[in-house]
C-alpha cells in the first residue's frame, strides 16, 4: 500500500463504511501494533475505533483522522489497563515477533519503550508519514509540542543506542 | 557513538515499515463491527435520536411530514408486495436452521462427538444475559478468526427457543447452536452456576477447562483460544483465565482445595 493513499485525506469514502473498513482496517492495526506491541491487543483496539465511528460515519468529515484519533487514545487507554492487569507481558511472550537484524530489533524495542505521546509521534513521523499538524490534531495539542516531543524522544533513542 | 541524526531517522523509517509490513493481518468481516457497535453503542445512539428530536419547530414539522409520507408510501408498498408473494412459491430452506437452533442437548452431544479429535469451544449464553449480549461479537469474531483450526459451538442455557432464536438475529454467532439447561452433564460434571461460560473440550470431547464469566476484550479471548489451541486442546495449562478460576481443576476431577460446588465434582 502507498504512503500517499493514506496520509491523504482524500475523500474515498463513497463506497460507506464497508469500503472504508476494508481500506483501511490493516493499516489501523499496524498502527495500534506500533504502539501497544501486543497484536491481539491492536487488533481489539481497531475493532473499537471502528465500532465508535460506525454509527457515526456518515456525519464525519474526516473519517482516517477519526480512526488514527481513537485507535491512539484506545491503544493508550489499554497501555494503562494492561498494565494493571499484568497480562500484556505473557500476551507479548505468545506473540510472534517480526524477524529484524540485532540492531533493528533493538531500535523497536527502544521505540516501544518511549513514553507513549514520543512513541505516538515517532510512529506517526516515521512509519505513518503524518505531517506534524495532523499530529497535532490527533494528540489534542499544539505544533510546538508535536517538535518539541520528537526532539526528546529522538535524544532519548540516540542515547539509549549508544550506551 | 552517537549516530547522524538523518541516519537515525533513516533507520526508523526502515525499521518501523519493515516490522509493520511483517505483521500479516486478515481483515475481518465488517459484520463483526456492526455486532460490537450495536452491543455497546445503543445507549449512545438513543441519546443522539433524543438530541435529533430537538429540532427547531419548523424543522420538526417538516421532518415529521416527510417521515409519515414515506412511511405511508412503505406501508402501501409493503401491501401490494404481500399480495404478490402469496401466490408464489416460499423460499427454499438454506442450510442454517431457520430459527438458528440446531437441536438440544442430545443433538450437542452428537455433535461433540462427531467432532472426536478437534479441539472445541463451547460458549454457553442466554438471551436474558447481558454480559452474552456484549460478548456475543467477541466470540463471532474469535470464530471467525480460529474457526479454521478449533470448532465452535454455542449453548443457549436457561432460555426459550424464541427468544434464543431472536437473539441470533440479532447476534449472529456463525456456528450451531443447540438449547440446553444449565445442567450439561454428561458434558460437565456438574450443572452450572452462572452464565456466561465459556468451555474449553479436549480431542476427546471431555472439558479440559471452563472460563467463568463474560470475556471483556477480544485479547483475553484470543489469549485463552490461542494458548488452548496450541496445546492442541489436550491441557488446561494452555487457558491462563480459566487456571486462574480455580474450576478448571474439578472439570479435570481433581478436587479443589477448600469448599465450593465444583468440590462436589466427580
Amino acid at each position: 500500500m502507498g504512503k500517499a493513499a493514506v496520509v491523504g485525506y482524500a475523500p474515498t469514502d463513497d463506497d460507506g463504511f464497508d469500503g472504508f473498513y476494508r481500506r483501511e482496517y490493516v493499516r489501523a492495526v499496524r498502527l495500534a501494533w506500533l504502539l501497544t506491541g501486543s497484536r491481539a491487543v491492536a487488533e481489539d483496539v481497531v475493532q473499537d475505533a471502528m465500532a465508535g465511528l460506525y454509527g457515526r460515519f456518515a456525519n464525519v468529515d474526516a473519517p482516517q483522522a477519526y480512526l488514527r484519533r481513537a485507535v491512539v487514545n484506545l491503544a493508550k487507554t489499554w497501555q494503562r489497563d494492561e498494565r494493571r492487569r499484568r497480562e500484556r507481558v505473557v500476551m507479548l511472550e505468545r506473540e510472534r515477533r517480526p524477524v529484524l537484524a540485532a540492531g533493528d530489533a533493538e531500535l523497536l524495542a527502544l521505540v516501544q519503550g518511549l513514553r507513549y505521546r514520543q512513541r505516538v509521534v515517532i510512529v506517526a513521523r516515521y512509519w505513518g508519514g503524518w505531517t506534524e499538524s495532523e499530529i497535532a490534531r490527533t494528540l489534542g495539542c499544539r505544533q510546538g509540542t508535536v517538535k518539541s516531543l520528537a526532539a526528546r524522544a529522538l535524544v532519548r533513542l540516540r542515547e539509549e543506542m549508544t550506551r | 557513538m552517537t549516530p547522524p541524526a538523518e541516519q537515525l531517522e533513516a533507520r526508523l523509517r526502515h525499521v518501523l515499515d519493515d516490522a509493520a509490513n511483517q505483521l500479516h493481518v486478515d481483515t475481518p468481516s465488517p459484520r463483526s463491527v456492526e455486532m460490537a457497535a450495536r452491543s455497546t453503542g445503543g445507549a449512545r445512539r438513543r441519546r443522539a435520536g433524543v438530541r435529533r428530536l430537538e429540532l427547531p419547530s419548523l424543522g420538526a414539522v417538516l421532518a415529521a411530514t416527510a417521515v409519515l409520507a414515506t412511511a405511508g408510501i412503505a406501508l402501501a408498498a409493503v401491501v401490494l408486495l404481500g399480495h404478490r408473494r402469496a401466490a408464489s412459491p416460499p423460499t427454499p430452506a438454506i442450510s442454517q436452521p431457520a430459527s438458528g437452533i440446531d437441536g438440544s442437548t442430545s443433538a450437542l452431544l452428537a455433535r461433540v462427538r462427531s467432532l472426536r479429535g478437534e479441539p472445541i469451544v463451547v460458549t454457553v449464553w442466554a438471551s436474558w444475559c447481558q454480559p452474552c449480549r456484549r460478548q456475543a461479537g467477541l466470540i463471532a469474531r474469535a470464530a471467525e478468526r480460529y474457526g479454521q483450526h478449533v470448532a465452535f459451538l454455542g449453548v443457549a442455557a436457561g432460555d426459550t427457543r424464541s427468544a434464543a432464536a431472536s437473539f441470533l438475529r440479532t447476534h449472529p454467532l456463525g456456528f450451531p447452536t443447540y438449547m440446553s439447561t444449565l445442567d450439561l452433564r454428561p458434558l460437565l460434571p456438574h450443572a452450572l452456576a452462572g452464565i456466561p461460560v465459556t468451555l474449553y473440550l479436549g480431542p476427546d470431547g471431555k472439558p479440559v477447562a471452563k472460563h467463568d464469566g463474560e470475556y471483556v476484550s477480544f485479547a483475553s479471548l484470543a489469549h485463552d483460544i490461542d494458548a488452548f489451541s496450541l496445546h492442541g486442546g489436550s491441557d488446561q495449562q494452555g487457558v491462563p483465565s480459566a487456571r486462574r478460576s480455580g474450576e478448571s481443576a474439578a472439570i479435570r476431577g481433581t478436587a479443589p482445595s477448600g469448599p465450593s460446588p465444583a468440590g462436589r465434582a466427580r
